[in-house]
């Protein structure tokens, strides 16, 4: 018997040894390593919905715009354009490009990759970017034929876009992967495979190397229209947890750690800050409570806006996120909408005035009310901020509510069902304009709204806002949040912040406040 | 020896709160991971809350919760393996392939179901410990069983006219005894640990209760910056296993 | 011997038709669904996408389209991520558990019936106390908290070992010793445990009565007798480790299958979830199938299949 177990034994030693036969790659010089939490799902650019993704695409793909830090984005595959007195009409003259197989980019491309998101047919989640453009939603929705919709491209370089309205932020969204082309292989529903290289091309300063075992590797694209500026070598993604990004940075086996697509560990910011490499960019991102309205004691808008002014985010931000984010007072950041609205920070006083005043209304004591539950999706961040926030009511108000954690997808369901009174929940927008912000809230159907709160005064001021006057129409969107403000169907916590760790040898990386990360004249010192 | 530390554990579990006056859900976020000082004798989680008040009322959780699953799992686990391994044949096949089906269901989706179905709390959380839970216990037990039947001792007995039940229950269980407190020692830990992971994601009890295992998840993200928030409960885990393991020692003496 | 071989495979194919309807109803019953996400699409592009995969059907039907697809071999591709079949899912993270479950396993079980045989053989003194002490920790510290220690201290400290990742042998090194943990120290547990009762019993000292070497005594006699019980734990033990383990995987970066199954179950990515379940069954009942047969070779005293 011992003989057999010795057999087995060297078997099994043999099959170990076999582990340290996977090729090493070879290592080149100029190449920037990032984690990531998650891989990116697709890399057809009308599918794209989380950041990773939209990192992926920024980086295969290129459009009519690029954002690069600017106030206006860049010219990108669109070499001049020119906008209609109505501010309606976009004419855009393409550059000569071509896609990774060599064809050219036509402006047939773009014509035909957004009219088959406005395909009845095809299932596209992020459509909705589209509605901007003439008769966009009702072709969508089947009202109007395909060819209704304000896209025309009379010739191979020229592509005519008219809008339902002037839209100042238009360009912002050509420069979102929402409006990049997609080849001819994937529209045609031929492939979804990414690296079905003999299938699937793309047109954008890097190419996928190869993407297999957590790891995504890209490299320059030598059919990409703007080459010279592509500066490195390759840049690998790699996918890991949190806390095993952060000691491989350490380790100096990672270039970038942290967001936009991972998450540093909380616990290591303090020491970050003390030694100074911890960078910090603002979001645009707002971190809040949805209220139930239907569900008391939240129906009444005085005890919303008691919860609301009993909070001390200062605290909040300073020792349970401790990373550098903004207490939020009010829904749009001051950076994209400037102006007075909002409330006091920890403003006791009106919290308890307020409170009080709703158990005088309804004849009860703090005793009589029903019990409050906070939901919240299982993460380390939302359960130390529940719990944090547990205990702020308690000392503002002398009352306990109950914590619920819950799964994330349960949280959602819950969530559409109404099925909660207080839910932890953020908002990214999808480009800088207030309206980003404040058109979730405008009606009670909408998929993120979710609070049951609608009023006519808010809609109103929203569909106000479509006019070109850019002063005039800033002061109509105050007037809409104040709206929001006085209601308090959602109670604003913080700003969010990017926090992440670069290489100071690491330069030329676009982080967008969108969120994601744009590669094109990236370099290595 | 066994016991004098788990009378220890037990004494500073009913007594720490009153010694240390803090609660145990007391924040103080400007004293956030201070390490053990003469003001908090463990010192501080991330929340500022006293880790020698939490810690006490994370034994309560825990050791229920620890105790009553292995407890739960040990009885299933016994007549399931015994019934088994003493009836053989294709009553032994259909139990222990229901035994495997169950083993391969992914784990989090019942977990998830019951957290729905059950809501949160000590129940919901014993359910979806000892659902699982009893599985190696009783192929242990089934193991030892189909080996000791053969036995002489057995035969005899069978000879002689003993019931099935009988059989089992006087010559064959107590003969087991060996395997079944070993995997009884692996039962309790991985009962902690178990609840520690399902409260996390929402089944257990709810913030801010604690219990050692949970406090333990917590504490491991920050084990390089503020080591005592992990080591701190882990130690005392050790420290109630290696009692009953001495105890379950010496009570086979 | 064939109709044996023959029985079990019709019990092996109730089974997975068994845990194929169970997970299936299981996945449906509990909410969410894989395209709810916090950034909320709008409801007519979510039922859209509902629609377009087939979820609006009632159960029932969407059971029975799975099972007919199932049956010709097709497992699906993943929801979440576009492109990715079942199939290749498998076929990439499976090799890469495997290996480190192989080798996890194999150092659980020397190490542990190493330590569990000299445990029982010097029983009482240094060596003993020293290996119960080595098995307490394995059994009282979490994998996870093993992993994390064990990372900061041999990878980030003192750089012996690489952080994370796969490629070469020493990315091995230290997943395969935090997976092995526990079950090195149960098994050298439940060796001792059980090699002690078998030191004690009539025929063993009989042997060492006829003066045969301590040795031979324990090893060609005792051993085999005391390794019962360590053998219906090591079936068990080996299917989960070669699916691979979340938290293990997760730590170093490792691109195996034990992420992808909880993954799939959090992103509610059913075909996923399906096709990594059955895979996960067939395995565990194979290997415990052959744990049955070493029963047999163990000890031919002890009858699996039903005499009459």
């Amino acid at each position: 018997m011992i003989k057999q177990l010795k057999t087995i034994f060297g078997l099994f030693a043999l099959l170990i040894l076999c582990n340290g036969c996977f090729p090493q790659k070879p290592q080149l010089k100029n190449v920037l390593r990032l984690s990531c939490e998650d891989e990116p799902h697709t890399l057809d650019p009308r599918q794209a919905r989380d950041l990773a993704t939209a990192t992926g695409i920024h980086l295969f793909y290129e459009g009519l715009m690029r954002a690069q830090g600017g106030e206006k984005p860049e010219l990108a595959l669109a070499e001049s354009y020119e906008i209609s007195p109505d501010q309606k009409t976009y004419t855009f003259k393409l550059r000569n490009s071509s896609w990774s197989n060599g064809e050219p980019v036509t402006a047939q491309d773009f014509e035909e990759t957004w009219k088959s998101v406005l395909n009845p047919s095809y299932t596209a989640p992020n459509a909705y970017q589209l509605y901007v453009i003439k008769n966009a939603q009702q072709a969508k929705e089947g009202k109007v034929a395909i060819d209704q919709v304000g896209i025309r491209a009379p010739d191979e370089k020229t592509l005519v876009v008219e809008l339902e309205n002037p839209t100042p932020y238009f360009t912002q969204m050509l420069a979102s992967h929402f409006y990049y082309p997609a080849c001819k292989a994937l529209r045609s529903h031929v492939s979804t495979d990414p690296l079905d290289k003999k299938l699937i091309s793309t047109n954008g300063p890097y190419l996928l190397d190869s993407w297999e075992r957590n790891e995504l590797v890209a490299k320059p694209s030598p059919h990409y229209w703007d080459r010279s500026s592509v500066k490195l070598d390759q840049i690998q993604f790699i996918v890991s947890d949190n806390s095993t990004a952060f000691q491989l940075y350490e380790q100096k086996e990672l270039d970038w750690a942290g967001s936009p697509l991972a998450i540093l560990p909380i616990d290591a910011l303090q020491s970050l800050k003390k030694e100074g490499v911890l960078h910090v960019k603002p979001s645009a991102g707002v971190h809040l409570f949805r209220v139930n309205t239907e569900k008391a004691p939240f129906t009444d808008a005085k005890m919303r806006r008691a919860f609301a002014y009993a909070l001390n985010r200062k605290d909040l931000v300073e020792h349970v996120l401790q990373g550098n984010q903004t207490p939020a007072t009010r829904i749009v950041p001051s950076s994209v909408l400037p102006g007075p609205v909002g409330f006091k920070d920890h403003d006791l006083i009106k919290a308890r005035k307020l409170f009080k005043t709703y158990l005088q209304d309804n004849n009860m004591k703090a005793e009589d009310l029903p019990t409050i539950t906070i939901l919240y999706p299982n993460g380390e961040r939302q359960h130390k901020i529940a719990q944090v926030v547990q205990q702020q009511w308690k000392e503002a108000f002398g009352i306990e509510t109950q914590l619920q954690a819950v799964e994330t997808k349960v949280f959602f369901s819950q969530m559409k069902s109404h099925d909660y009174q207080l839910a932890i929940g953020s908002w990214y927008a999808d480009f800088l304009d207030p309206i980003s912000f404040l058109e979730i809230f405008k009606y009670k159907d909408n998929g993120t709204n979710n609070t049951q709160w609608e009023n006519s005064a808010f809609i109103a001021l929203l569909n106000a806002s479509a006019i070109a006057n850019p002063i005039k129409r800033k002061e109509i969107l105050l007037a809409a949040e104040n709206v929001l403000m006085r209601d308090m169907p959602v109670i604003p916590l913080f700003f969010n912040s990017y926090n992440y760790l670069k290489r100071p040898d690491v330069e030329g990386v676009y982080f967008s406040e969108l969120g994601y990360l744009d590669f094109k004249k990236a370099a290595i010192k | 020896m066994g016991v004098v530390i788990l009378g220890a554990i037990i004494i500073f579990m009913f007594t720490s709160p009153s010694l240390s006056g803090y609660a145990y859900d007391a924040i103080h976020l400007s004293q956030k991971n201070e390490a053990p000082s003469s003001q908090f004798w463990f010192g501080t989680d991330d929340l500022g809350r006293d880790l020698f008040t939490r810690v006490a009322y994370g034994a309560r959780i825990s050791l229920l919760v620890g105790l009553s699953a292995a407890f739960i799992d040990l009885i299933i686990g016994l007549l399931w393996g015994g019934i088994a391994g003493m009836m053989g044949g294709r009553i032994d096949e259909v139990m222990m392939r229901v035994a495997d089906i169950l083993y391969s269901l992914p784990y989090m989706l019942v977990v998830i179901l019951l957290s729905v179905v059950l809501g949160s709390g000590i129940i919901s959380i014993l359910v979806a410990i000892t659902m699982f839970g009893w599985i190696t216990m009783a192929r242990i037990v089934r193991g030892q069983i189909l080996l000791l039947k053969e036995m002489d001792y057995v035969l005899a007995a069978k000879a002689l006219g003993a019931s099935y039940g009988r059989i089992l229950t006087k010559h064959l269980l107590p003969n087991a005894y060996g395997p079944i407190l070993v995997t009884l020692t692996l039962t309790i830990p991985s009962a902690i640990f178990a609840e520690a992971f399902l409260s996390f994601l929402g089944l257990g009890i709810q913030a801010p209760m604690a219990s050692w295992g949970t406090m333990a998840n917590e504490g491991l993200p920050a084990m390089q910056f503020y080591p005592w928030r992990l080591f701190i409960p882990a130690i005392f885990i050790s420290a109630t296993l290696l009692s009953f393991n001495l105890i379950g020692e010496a009570l086979k003496e | 011997m064939l109709i044996y071989l023959a029985k079990k495979l019709f019990y092996l194919g109730c089974s997975l038709f068994a845990i194929a309807t169970l997970t299936f109803f299981l996945m449906k019953a509990i909410p969410g669904d894989p395209f709810a996400e916090e950034q909320a699409m709008r409801k007519d592009m979510h039922e859209a996408l509902l629609k377009h995969h087939g979820m609006d059907l009632p159960w029932f039907v969407q059971y029975q389209n799975y099972l007919t697809r199932l049956l010709k071999g097709d497992l699906g591709h993943s929801l979440k991520y576009h492109g990715k079949s079942v199939n290749q899912i498998i076929a990439s993270g499976f090799p890469v558990s495997a290996s480190l479950g192989i080798e996890a396993f194999m150092i659980a079980l020397s190490g542990g019936l190493f330590l569990g045989i000299l445990a029982a053989y010097k029983k009482g003194g240094w060596q003993d106390h020293l290996a119960l002490c080595v098995m307490l920790l394995g059994v009282s510290i979490p994998s996870f908290i093993i992993a994390s220690g064990l990372q900061y201290l041999f990878a980030l400290k003192f750089s012996v070992f690489p952080i994370a990742r796969w490629g070469t042998l020493s990315h091995t090194i230290l997943p395969a010793l935090s997976l092995a943990a526990l079950p090195m120290a149960f098994i050298a547990k439940m060796t001792r445990a059980s090699l002690l009762e078998v030191l004690n019993t009539d025929y063993i000292k009989t042997a060492k009565a006829k003066g045969l070497p301590a040795r031979t005594v324990l090893l060609r006699h005792a051993l085999p007798n005391a390794l019962l019980p360590v053998v219906s734990y090591l079936g068990q033990l080996l299917a989960a480790i070669l699916v691979g383990s979340f938290v293990i995987e997760k730590i170093f970066s490792i691109p195996g299958l034990g992420q992808w199954l909880v993954n799939s179950v959090s992103n509610r990515d059913y075909p996923t979830i399906m096709g990594l379940t059955l895979f996960y069954s067939v395995i565990l009942m194979v290997i415990v199938f052959l744990v049955d047969i070493a029963y047999g070779f163990l000890d031919p005293r002890i009858k699996v299949k039903n005499d009459e």
